[in-house]
């Protein structure tokens, strides 16, 4: 029993930090719908305020006030403000893709400014760390320890009291039903969900102080990992409970510390399982929960007055200028094709090549979440598992890497499949928290065994070898043209399904499940279809990519990459193939163009938060920037070759404005 | 097969959420050609009972059978691919479709049980049967002439009538319209109702969850009332609008 308790009692102060962002995150999701995935990141920027602060002489007490009281809430604020409050509540893709986006954002930020030197961890708030204060069943607790429970009990009290007791905790429980609603009634609920982002955030900021003093140096890996053990806190209160976020939250804690603990730290249990667990938990809260599973998008009585999504624009354009834009667009590539064989530096080409495999590891977002209409965040391990099979094929079994992309590509597909059947009574957020665990469980129990992604030191890929021809190491631009093929097979396949039966069963599936399903569209086969279909091509071009860059490791294919490749490919437009390709060219393209700033501006992290600061737009421009701008565009066009025709919007318009003004002056005449 | 096995069968329907019982041993049947209007004051079960019949909800017990086939259990698609037919109280259309692509992957959808492979890189193009279909439909609607218009142009009375359309194209054996006039004037619920009204002349059997009373008694052979989830009366439109334990349901204590 002591040692039950011993193991037990050191994984309650994680636990605490675990139920203060649980609590937060099921506080705004149920006010503002939003999941804010990014409290993880700013539970990071707080702690690293703190430290920072702490290591420029400023005292404790002042450097948590600053980090936690006014940093962390003004955060909340702003995203509140500038950004969440600016989208639809009924666009559920806009609302989840923006919280990764500050996710993914925040930290790349951070380090950006303040380079990412190697910080060591800041001192515990008011108890000596490592002092015992009093033993609890024999095991010794520490300042360390008592700080993070007190401060977490002190939380509780304070929010249960607002909550329950409070006019502004009756007006936050009225906006949980419908902030618009309440707004009819004369209360301005934008000042309380101001006030609820606030209050989260600073429980976020409290949590990363919190936990920073209980690690030796401060990571961002952590808080990654903090903010899943609150997904799946949350998710034991079905993401809508806050008192069984807690206790799931600090459950969590004394679960992985007994598993740290029982299992010795040499077994494959500690090193495969113990990470894992708070995904295996929210993977399977997610699918075997009853209530969670049936949980719809929040209903908005008010949903109805919003305007219906955009369609993408090259559907609506004339015919004339339809004309004009594809054989535009047709020559610019060929241009640059044409560029790339000829006269194009080599690193260039090298960087177009790239541009092209992510091209068609997007195309794979466009298939599931433009025409399957769900976020995925598993597309880079989908990839990892194309690109693994090719690797261990071609360097174990002499397998040509060609044909071992093609077996890649296929065992992807049966992945994908594989992993829809979980997710088949799930969508939206439980279906995005889902692939997030089924990603995370990859990263930390399959892919670091040397049979799936090879020794840590990385396993060599050669570059395919067709005849007598090498697409070699000497020059990229025979790989180029294979890139270039497969990436149009892609492009030609994907729209082949687009103008498809299965096509429209899939528009009509996107916008009304209930309506798809009442005229006979089988659901669960299109998602099972959609995911591996999606999966398949992801693996195609995670093969492909393996090929390029000649050598691979699990790092290359981890879950960041897979926020991040969603980020990317919503904000240019994930309706479309082209906006699939453009997001692959163009994030590699900045990328490079940014590797000429001078240090850290040039590392990489930049071309991150650019792209995920222009997924803050995603908010106004659901369609994605690009698709917004060709929009723009092409309306202007329109109204230019339309000058001066009076059958034209604007002519009759101006009729009618014209008449209307002479009608009513005749009826004042007469 | 036998006669009361032809059309829709509900028997001792219950469903309890809770410690509510929003229906409590509901027995139902639709005839085919027969249009039965379910009736009801607010929150009597009505919609209850169509999600039960359409698969949308799986009831506590009670067992629904449609043309002598069982359909506990089934999910919504394969329900409507042997015949239920039903449109909903908040339109579940989809508005970035036309008029005919509704039509059209209602048509298709329905109309099978398996995978059709080629429908992954067909032209999504429907086949003559489905072209006649598709076109007897939208005359019937009368929406030929809005045939390809995105739906989300379209003003609440034509999605009401797509929403028809896509329930009958293609021939089911019954049609749940849940609501299908609210929100429409009158001039729209008189096309939406002689819509309906030629259903049975088809064999189609129609249930009819409706408010507007004056178009229950034009419309159906028969009605049933509910209550509180229980039927509370049944026959013919006059004869049910007379039974007192109706008119206490409906107005509160009448003399």
């Amino acid at each position: 029993m002591s040692t039950f308790l011993s193991y037990a009692v050191p994984g309650i102060p994680f636990g605490c930090t675990y139920a203060i962002v649980a609590m937060g995150l099921v506080l705004t999701y149920r006010t503002t719908g939003v999941f804010n995935f990014a409290f993880g990141s700013q539970a990071f920027v707080s702690a690293f305020t703190y430290t920072v602060l702490v290591e420029q002489g400023v005292p404790v007490w002042p450097a948590v006030g600053l980090a936690v009281v006014v940093l962390a809430p003004a955060l909340g604020w702003v995203l509140d403000r500038f950004l969440f409050r600016r989208i639809a509540p009924t666009n559920v893709t806009a609302k989840l893709v923006s919280a990764v986006a500050v996710f993914v954002a925040l930290p790349e930020l951070v380090s950006l400014i303040f380079g990412s030197a190697t910080r060591f961890s800041p001192p515990t708030l008011f108890l000596a760390p490592s002092r015992v204060y009093f033993h609890v069943f024999s095991t010794p607790i520490n300042g360390l320890e008592f700080e993070t429970v007190i401060v977490t009990a002190v939380v509780v009290v304070v929010l249960s009291t607002v909550l329950r007791s409070s006019r502004l905790g009756l007006t936050i429980r009225a906006a949980v039903e419908s902030p618009r609603l309440l707004q009819l009634e004369g209360v301005r609920s934008d000042r309380v969900l101001s006030v609820t982002w606030m209050g989260s955030s600073l429980m976020a900021g409290l949590a990363g102080v919190l936990l920073a003093p209980q690690y030796p140096t401060l990571q961002f890996n952590d808080y990654s990992i903090l903010l899943v053990a609150a997904l799946a806190a949350a998710a034991l209160g079905n993401l809508a409970d806050v008192p069984l976020a807690l206790l799931g939250g600090i459950l969590l804690g004394v679960v992985e510390g007994l598993g740290s603990g029982y299992f010795p730290s040499s077994s494959v249990w500690h090193t495969g399982l113990l990470p894992a667990i708070p995904f295996l938990l929210l993977a399977v809260l997610l699918v075997g929960r009853g209530r969670l599973r049936s949980l719809e998008d929040s209903e908005d009585p008010l949903s109805g007055c919003d305007p219906p999504p955009p369609v993408p624009i090259a559907a609506t354009r004339g015919p004339e200028l339809d004309r004009a834009i594809k054989l535009g667009g047709r020559t610019l590539a060929a241009a640059a094709i044409v560029s790339v064989l000829t006269w194009v530096p080599g690193n260039w080409a090298f960087t177009l090549t790239t541009g092209l495999v992510f091209s068609i590891i997007f195309l794979s977002i466009t298939l599931i979440t433009g025409m399957g209409g769900e976020v995925s965040l598993c597309q880079a391990t989908f990839a990892g598992v194309g690109a693994f099979i090719a690797a261990q094929l071609a360097v174990h079994h002499g397998v040509p890497i060609l044909l071992g992309s093609v077996i890649g590509a296929l065992g992807a597909l049966v992945v994908g499949a594989l992993g829809a059947l979980p997710a088949l009574r799930l969508r939206g957020l439980p279906l995005a928290l889902l692939t997030l665990a089924l990603a995370l469980l990859a990263d930390n129990a399959v892919f670091p065994y040397s049979w799936a992604g090879g020794p840590a030191s990385g396993l060599d890929v050669p570059r395919p070898q067709i005849g007598s021809v090498s697409l070699g190491t000497a020059s990229s631009k025979g790989f180029f043209v294979l890139a270039l093929l497969v990436l149009v097979a892609c492009v030609i396949g994907v729209k082949r399904v687009q103008r498809a039966t299965v096509g429209r069963y899939l528009d009509a599936l996107r916008a009304s499940p209930l309506g798809a399903e009442s005229v006979g569209i089988n659901p669960s086969a299109a998602k099972v279809l959609v995911f591996a279909l999606s999966a398949g091509v992801a693996g195609l071009g995670g093969a492909l990519y393996g090929s390029l860059q000649q050598s691979i490791t699990p790092a290359d294919f981890n879950y960041q990459f897979s926020l991040v490749f969603v980020v990317v490919v919503v904000t240019t437009g994930v309706r479309t193939v082209e906006g699939a390709i453009q997001a692959g060219v163009g994030f590699v393209v900045v990328e490079q163009l940014l590797s000429y700033l001078p240090g850290r501006w040039g590392s990489g992290g930049l071309a991150i938060v650019l792209f995920a600061f222009a997924a803050l737009t995603y908010a106004a421009h659901p369609e994605g920037v690009v698709e917004y701008q060709k929009r723009v565009w092409t309306e202007r066009a329109e109204r230019w070759l339309r000058r001066g025709d009076p059958s034209s919007p604007e002519m009759a318009m101006a009729a009618v404005a014209s008449g209307g003004a002479r009608a009513e002056q005749e009826e004042l005449g007469g | 097969m036998a006669e009361g096995d032809r059309g829709l069968v509900v028997r001792s329907l219950s469903v309890r959420f809770g410690g509510i019982t929003a229906l409590d041993d509901v027995d139902l049947d639709v005839a085919p050609g027969e249009v039965v209007g379910l009736v009801g004051p607010n929150g009597a079960g009505k919609t209850t009972l169509v999600n039960c019949v359409g698969g949308q909800l799986a009831p506590s017990s009670g067992s629904v059978r449609l043309g002598g086939e069982d359909l506990d259990g089934m999910p919504p698609f394969r329900r409507a691919r042997r015949g239920v037919g039903r449109t909903f109280q908040h339109v579940a259309i989809f508005p970035e479709l036309t008029v005919r692509e509704h039509l059209f992957v209602a048509v298709r959808a329905r109309r099978r049980e398996g995978t059709r492979w080629s429908e992954l890189v067909d032209r999504a193009r429907p086949n003559a049967v489905e072209s006649g279909q598709i076109d007897a439909t939208l005359e019937l609607v009368g929406l030929t002439a809005r045939a390809d218009v995105a739906v989300a142009a379209l003003p609440l009375g034509a999605c009401r009538l797509v929403e028809i359309g896509r329930a009958l194209v293609g021939g089911p054996t019954v049609v749940l319209a849940d609501e299908p006039s609210s929100g429409l004037d009158a001039r729209e619920a008189a096309t939406l109702a002689a819509v309906l009204g030629s259903l049975p002349g088809r064999g189609i059997g129609v249930l009819l969850v409706e408010h507007y009373l004056a178009m229950v008694s034009a419309m159906c052979d028969r009605v049933v009332v509910l209550h509180l989830g229980r039927v509370i009366a049944q026959g013919s439109f006059e004869s049910v609008m007379a039974e007192p334990t109706v008119r206490r349901a409906y107005l509160g204590q009448v003399a």
